[in-house]
């Protein structure tokens, strides 16, 4: 089961920034983060934090509602505004940084989970600094756009419009539709546990590596 | 909050506003941008019964005249959007936007540099359950044009219902085409809909 965390002011983004995400998903559960009770989370195997809309940031003057972040250990994606919580709440700053609509990015370091995107779709005024302890994934002319701590992911950009890829692997329950959904190959999976390219995070994404080499071709 | 949607008389544009009083916003005005350019990325034509639709609705109804080029067809819908302001105190916009970055992208920048709130119902929707949605809840909608391979004139003046959409999805899928016609495939006209004063 996936906790997906509403931030939206107005219930009518939900069909905006909420839905096109449970589109993506099979066992889920929203709840606002007004709302979120400790056996919420408790009850979640991974946690998503949804984005909203450009002009809404009431979610920012309620950091303190989000701290259980920092002492969880279940695997979670912020997106967009998702991210700027991960990232204040592990000392970053909001960073001026308008970017709307296709924007290119380049990898900096790959990731099982983000290996190989070029564009993404961006909706933000903000990025962040980088959090101390964080690796700088993704990034953008003008702003960080994908960052990771163990298994928490942040991403800038909206992955529910051009990359639906990394929210169907982030969700999946096994390794072989994880790699499957990221149409991961076994040639360049190998390839990158050799060069140390890809470091694999299989426990976080609860994924088992030797099967995964196994299974996928 | 007071919205106002921008508006074509078409399928996509009329769900949105539905949505949006659905989910309890007052829709000041509508905004049709009447574009002469036939081939405009940015707005829907024909748009010949705009005004016709917008009164059946009972809404006010802001159109304004463009050119349709790529350089000021967004200087003339800024102006459109400021006239809102000024005259009905709009905080938001509504759009029927789907899958169109290029569309979705310039009016939430022109939204962020008048502070305004941006709504898209419709975002990222699947194309064959918005149809669905568009039947089950008594939208009566039409084709007025088409533009796509696969889709010849005997098409235009067709009611949708659940046989006319299979047959517009196998078609689709034939010819690789959007099957709500948001590249501009077909555009559509609402004929008929639980918004229309009775």
């Amino acid at each position: 089961m996936i906790l997906l965390i509403n931030i939206n002011r107005y219930k009518l983004h939900d069909l905006e920034f909420i839905k096109p995400i449970t589109d993506l998903l099979e066992k889920y559960s929203v709840v606002h983060y007004k709302n979120l009770k400790k056996s919420d989370i408790d009850s979640a195997e991974k946690i998503i934090i949804a984005g909203t809309s450009l002009k809404d940031d009431e979610y920012l003057k309620d950091l303190e509602k989000f701290s259980w972040i920092k002492s969880c250990k279940k695997p979670l994606l912020g997106i967009c505004s998702g991210m700027q919580i991960l990232a204040l709440l592990n000392g970053a700053k909001l960073k001026k940084a308008k970017e709307i609509g296709q924007t290119n990015v380049k990898i900096l370091k790959k990731d099982f989970l983000i290996h190989n995107i070029e564009k993404v779709y961006s909706l933000h005024q903000f990025s962040t600094t980088l959090p101390k302890e964080f690796e700088l994934l993704v990034r953008s002319s003008k702003s960080i756009q994908a960052i990771k701590k163990d298994n928490h992911y942040g991403l800038m950009f909206h992955p529910e419009v051009f990359n639906k890829e990394l929210i169907k692997g982030f969700a999946a329950s096994s390794c072989r539709e994880c790699a499957k959904t990221l149409k991961m190959k076994r040639s360049e999976l190998i390839q990158g546990e050799k060069t140390g390219s890809i470091k694999i995070e299989i426990d976080n994404l609860r994924i088992d590596k030797a099967y995964l080499v196994k299974q996928i071709s | 909050m007071r919205l106002s949607v921008l508006f074509s008389g078409g399928k996509d544009s009329t769900y949105a506003l539905y949505l949006a009083k659905k989910f309890n916003h007052e829709i000041a005005c509508l905004i049709t941008m009447d574009s002469k350019n036939k081939d405009s990325f940015m707005f829907h034509t024909p748009i010949d019964n705009v005004d016709k639709i917008s009164r059946k609705i009972g809404l006010p109804l802001i159109k304004i005249s463009t050119a349709g080029k790529k350089e000021t067809e967004l200087t003339d819908l800024k102006k459109a959007i400021k006239l809102a302001i000024k005259k009905y105190k709009i905080e938001g916009i509504v759009t029927g936007a789907v899958a169109s970055t290029y569309q979705s992208s310039r009016i939430q920048k022109m939204c962020n540099e008048l502070d305004l709130y941006c709504f898209n119902p419709l975002w990222q929707k699947d194309q064959v359950e918005l149809l669905n949605e568009l039947v089950e809840n008594n939208f009566k909608f039409k084709i007025v044009k088409v533009a796509a391979d696969g889709l010849d004139n005997s098409w235009i003046n067709k009611e949708f219902d659940k046989r006319t959409i299979q047959e517009l999805i196998r078609l689709s899928e034939k010819h690789k085409f959007s099957v709500t016609g948001e590249g501009g495939e077909f555009e559509s006209e609402i004929v008929d809909c639980p918004l229309f004063k009775k």
